[in-house]
């Protein structure tokens, strides 16, 4: 079984990535000014996020290996990784031994970087635009955008977000507005679990994650 | 030994002449006899039929004041909602036809306040309902978490969506993931889902998808559960028999019958007391048909003679009418165990008619007329007869002093009735044989049962003894293992609706037939309480008002969190779509099947593979038919079926916060701490409780902590206790009085002593074969023994008598007595084994214990009496010819 990297949870990601890598970053929609100065707002985490993505495409030929390497910290920053790892493992996830718990953080997080790398081959053609940041349910917000290109229809991408430290991070990624990244994780870990051990998972992940 | 002359020191002499100048003064006027006797029995009979009474309440067959009701009473009085109870058992495969049964039931229920007293559906209530998540154990819990994980994407669309085009819309997205190799979790059961409702459209049976169901899934059947307590203030022959058949009716209105995906059944002390009762009254009609039956057999083939028959069945008609109504006046109900008076009274009343009617016929021999010959006969066994009636009274009141009422009631009840037979069989059988104007006696009739006699016990008495010698001492040993069974439920019809449901109930779990009851002083030291409870050896576990609070919250309010974070889009979409029309609705259907037919095969998850498939044949189906925009719609109406009533329920459920104690309804409330704020703890034992053994020492253990507590295990032991306590002294009684009353009345020690033999043999073989064939000593059958000690000595009294009338062992054994012996020991027979078809078990053992203890009886006063008697003689004569030598040798010396 493989864990989905498909296009229904990336798709989003995929045409978000699909961005122009030639053409200027797109503009964002609401009139914040994104100086890149910390504390950003969210919205601007999300900005930096895809101008990140944007940079990484338009640049000279990297591998596989080189654009998970380039993408990993942009990830760690804008992403809740620890978070979102947790959450996938569900009740395992309190049973674990800090080294181990850092294992699966880290595994996530490549897995995570590699999911983007892998798609940064040709996508190009396609922007991001922020429409609206809303505030949602238990201290969160909502970053709404969409993918927009020439050939084919908006996809709606929204961030759920929250504050770490005075920082905001990535806690859920709705592609099409409605497919929780997050369900998607916990349902696929849990299928793993149901097969592996913990130890056999982490390295499966681990493995996943290099593979182009 | 005694001679003619001897007859004079016959028992009673004035009770013989007392019935002689009866039965002359009855065979002058016979018609008037009958026809005053007829306006009694009918006066007799309206009587009973206003006034007859069955208290099956088995709880009130025995003293209230003993130590362990007044605890189980104090127990109820502050529980006031756990007894009496119907238990009202509802099972179904799907979660939503369960819960709407038992929320239909309990409302339905509820508007019959002539019926209903209090309605209480446990699980029913709004709060668990909300909380059910917290109260799933931690695997289930996240069973549940996973399972809507997995339809994140197709919740969050049709939220968005209502419709199949929203859904559709997700499985073209889980499509793409296909195509690209991968697999998407939670298509197959989607697909599967709306593959069984197009396939159930298409075949014509349209079901809807059961929402509630793939929320929370469950394994094997559903129980919910719903509590009633009935009115209480029937006055009936079959107790709560208008709230069962009420209850019954209610659920058959509402539709829940066998063919039904829901099966209602009925369990609970009500219950299972009404099925006891009716088994009881099943059996006994039954049994008092057969015993008749075979009666009139017996003695068409032993007697052959009508006028004998009918006066004896005309005898026993009338004892039975009479002793009912006197049983009303003297004790004013029947119970459970006294009911079986009747079977009783059928065996036992006719002896005497026998005896007289035998007695005649032997008198008859000699030419005499009717009439004389019916007061010579009454002359001859009245004494007899008088001497066995007290006895068997006295064996049926030695229960009376004993503190097992219920038996007493038997006692007194089953003694009237012997008077009442005696009366009668001088009353109505002779008047009856008077109407007769000759008398045809049979001859040359050979005597199988003088032959008998005749062959063992007279020809090699020695050899009968000393066999009876052995068996007895091995009866002796055997006695050493005799159980006594207390349990109420072993007594009862296994196969009944009621005891099945309890069982199956039991093994869910959902109720403990067999916890003890502790009650703390209040909520606080329950804990304590309980804990030290649990740590008792004979313990498994132990529930406190505390465990009806989830445990875990913590840990699974977390998980709970997290579905409500990872749902959020599905719960509280941002925005949402118009419902399509019918044509964009066929759209979206024609989209997605064409898109499966477009497939490639392919690698990748084949289970995935195959129920897209499936899918998409189900809506080439659906496109494919007449009206395809109306089938479409129809489709829609069984996907989406309640799932908005599923989602609300979702939202609830996601959003709970911790409970304690004092957040429980107050319904629960109330049935864990009573108003006097004691707390009800819970014990369960570890050992098989039909184990007398393991259960006396479960219920001392729990004493040592808690010395007031109740429940069956408590009152079982009670109830145990105080049987052998009775039954041992009811034995006592019965040897003591029946032997002071031999002595007085034979005025013979020797006599006396040997007529003790026969009963006690029989006593002891009986407890010894009960033994063999592992059946126990029970709530009913304990009665046999002191029964035995007490009817049991009627036979060995006719022979005895007959013997010292007669003067000689050859004269009595060709006289009517033995014949008459048999004859009445087989229809007893016949009679008690009649019992044993009832499907009451403990009427059932009762009436197999008393058919042993009657064969054995019969082996012991036709066989070994005999023997006893002959070999006694044998020795008396050779004393006599030692004394007349002796005597003749003083006189030579002199």
């Amino acid at each position: 079984m493989v864990l989905a990297t498909g296009s229904a949870a990336s798709g989003g990601v995929d045409s978000a990535v699909e961005s122009s890598g030639v053409a200027a970053p797109t503009a964002v929609a609401a009139a914040v000014a994104c100086d890149g100065v910390a504390p950003q707002s969210a919205s601007c985490v999300i900005e930096s996020l895809h101008r990140l993505l944007a940079k990484v495409t338009a640049g000279p030929e990297l591998s596989f290996e080189e654009r998970c390497d380039a993408l990993t910290p942009g990830v760690v920053a804008a992403f809740d990784v620890d978070f979102m790892a947790l959450k996938s493992l569900g009740p395992h996830g309190g049973k674990l031994s800090d080294a181990d718990r850092r294992r699966w953080v880290d595994a996530f997080a490549r897995f995570t970087a590699a999911t983007y790398a892998r798609r940064l081959g040709g996508s190009r053609g396609r922007g991001f635009e922020i429409l609206e940041e809303r505030p949602a349910r238990k201290d969160t917000v909502l970053v709404r955008g969409q993918v927009v290109g020439s050939d084919k229809a908006p996809v709606s991408i929204d961030y759920r977000m929250h504050q770490v430290g005075g920082a905001w991070k990535i806690v859920d990624v709705y592609a099409n507005g409605t497919i929780s990244q997050l369900a998607l994780r916990r349902a696929e870990v849990a299928s793993l679990l149901d097969k592996m051990s913990f130890e056999e998972a982490v390295v499966y992940v681990e493995d996943v994650a290099k593979v182009p | 030994m005694t001679g003619p002359d001897e007859s004079e020191r016959a028992p009673a002499n004035f009770v013989v002449r007392a019935l002689t100048t009866w039965v002359a003064t009855v065979v002058r006027h016979p018609v008037a006899t009958l026809l005053l006797v007829a306006a009694l029995t009918a006066a007799s009979l309206f009587h009973s039929s206003r006034t007859v009474r069955m208290n099956s309440d088995v709880s009130t067959l025995l003293s209230q004041e003993e130590p362990f009701r007044r605890d189980y009473n104090d127990y109820v009085a502050a529980f006031p909602q756990l007894a009496d109870t119907t238990l009202i058992v509802v099972t179904s495969n799907s979660l939503d036809q369960a819960n709407d049964a038992i929320v239909r039931l309990r409302d339905a229920l509820a508007q019959r306040p002539d019926l209903i007293a209090t309605v209480y559906a446990p699980g029913s209530e709004e709060f668990f309902r909300d909380h059910a998540l917290l109260y799933l154990d931690p695997q289930a819990l996240n069973r549940v978490i996973e399972g809507l994980a997995e339809a994140q994407p197709a919740l969050a669309a049709l939220a968005v969506d209502e419709s199949l085009r929203g859904l559709f819309g997700q499985l073209e997205v889980a499509l793409d993931n296909l195509e690209d190799g991968e697999a998407a979790p939670g298509v197959v059961r989607l697909a599967d889902l709306v593959s069984g409702a197009a396939e159930s459209l298409l075949a014509g049976k349209p079901r809807k998808i059961a929402w509630a169901d793939e929320f929370v899934r469950n394994d094997g059947e559903i129980y919910r559960l719903l509590i009633v307590q009935g009115q209480t203030d029937f006055d009936e022959r079959i107790p709560s028999r208008r709230l069962i058949d009420g209850i019954r009716e209610v659920v058959k209105e509402l539709g829940l019958t066998a063919d039904s995906d829901v099966r209602v059944r009925l369990t609970g002390t009500v219950p299972l007391l009404h099925d006891e009762q009716v088994a009881l009254q099943q059996g006994l009609t039954l049994a008092v048909l057969i015993s008749v039956v075979l009666l009139t057999a017996l003695l068409y083939f032993g007697v052959r003679s009508l006028p004998i028959i009918a006066g004896t069945l005309a005898s026993i008609l009338v004892s039975l009418t009479w002793t009912t109504s006197f049983a009303m006046i003297a004790v004013g109900e029947f119970n459970v165990i006294s009911a079986a008076f009747a079977v009783l009274l059928i065996g036992l009343g006719d002896d005497f008619a026998l005896h007289v009617g035998l007695r005649c016929e032997d008198e008859s021999r000699r030419g005499t007329p009717v009439r004389t010959t019916l007061v010579r006969a009454a002359a001859g066994v009245g004494g007899a007869i008088s001497l066995c009636a007290l006895t068997s009274a006295i064996g049926f009141l030695s229960y009376v002093p004993t503190r097992y009422h219920a038996l007493a009631d038997l006692g007194i009840i089953s003694a009237g009735g012997m008077f009442i037979s005696l009366i009668v069989s001088f009353t109505v059988f002779p008047a009856v044989l008077a109407l007769i104007p000759s008398w045809s006696a049979r001859d040359g009739e050979t005597n199988v049962t003088s032959s008998l006699i005749d062959q063992l016990p007279m020809r090699y008495p020695g050899a009968v003894i000393a066999v009876s010698a052995v068996l007895t001492v091995a009866a002796i040993a055997a006695t050493s293992q005799v159980r006594f069974d207390f349990s109420n439920l072993s007594m009862r019809d296994p196969e009944s609706e009621s005891m099945t449901t309890l069982r199956d109930v039991q093994a869910q779990g959902f109720a403990t037939d067999y916890a003890a009851i502790v009650l703390a002083p209040d909520l606080a030291s329950s804990v304590e309480l309980g804990a030290r409870l649990a740590a008792l050896p004979q313990v498994a576990s132990v529930e406190t008002p505390f465990d009806h609070v989830p445990a875990d919250q913590a840990a699974k309010l977390e998980l709970i969190d997290d579905a409500a974070f990872f749902l959020e889009p599905a719960l509280y979409p941002t925005f949402e779509k118009t419902p399509p029309d019918a044509s964009e609705r066929l759209a979206a259907l024609t989209t997605l099947k064409d898109r499966i037919a477009a497939l490639p095969p392919q690698r990748g998850d084949a289970v995935a593979q195959q129920a897209i498939r499936r899918l998409g044949q189900a809506l080439e189906g659906v496109a494919g038919g007449a009206d395809p925009m109306g089938r479409v719609g129809e489709l829609e109406s069984l996907v989406i079926s309640d799932l908005g009533t599923r989602m609300d329920w979702l939202r609830e459920a996601l959003e709970v916060e911790p409970i304690e104690f004092a957040d429980l309804p107050e319904g629960v409330r109330t049935r864990l701490v009573a108003a006097d704020g004691r707390a009800r703890i819970a014990v369960v034992p570890r050992g098989d409780m039909s184990d007398v053994d393991e259960l006396s020492s479960f219920a001392a253990a729990v004493a040592t902590i808690a010395p007031h507590a109740t429940g069956r295990p408590a009152v079982e032991m009670g109830i145990g206790g105080l049987v052998v306590a009775s039954f041992q002294l009811a034995i006592v009684l019965a040897l003591s009085m029946v032997s002071v009353l031999l002595l007085v009345v034979l005025r013979d020690v020797a006599d006396a002593l040997m007529l003790l033999i026969p009963i006690t043999m029989a006593a002891l073989f009986t407890t010894a074969i009960g033994v063999l064939i592992g059946m126990p000593f029970n709530m009913s059958n304990v009665v046999v023994i002191p029964l035995v000690l007490g009817l049991g000595v009627d036979t060995g009294i006719h022979l005895v008598l007959r013997f010292r009338e007669s003067g000689s062992m050859a004269e009595m054994v060709a006289s009517s007595t033995p014949r008459a012996a048999v004859l009445s020991a087989l229809t007893t027979l016949a009679a008690y084994s009649s019992l044993s078809v009832s499907g009451h078990l403990g009427m059932r053992s009762l009436g197999v214990l008393l058919s042993i203890a009657m064969v054995c009886l019969m082996f012991t006063s036709l066989i070994v009496l005999p023997a006893v008697i002959v070999a006694r003689q044998k020795w008396v004569d050779r004393g006599k010819k030692g004394q007349t030598w002796v005597a003749g040798a003083k006189r030579d010396a002199a």
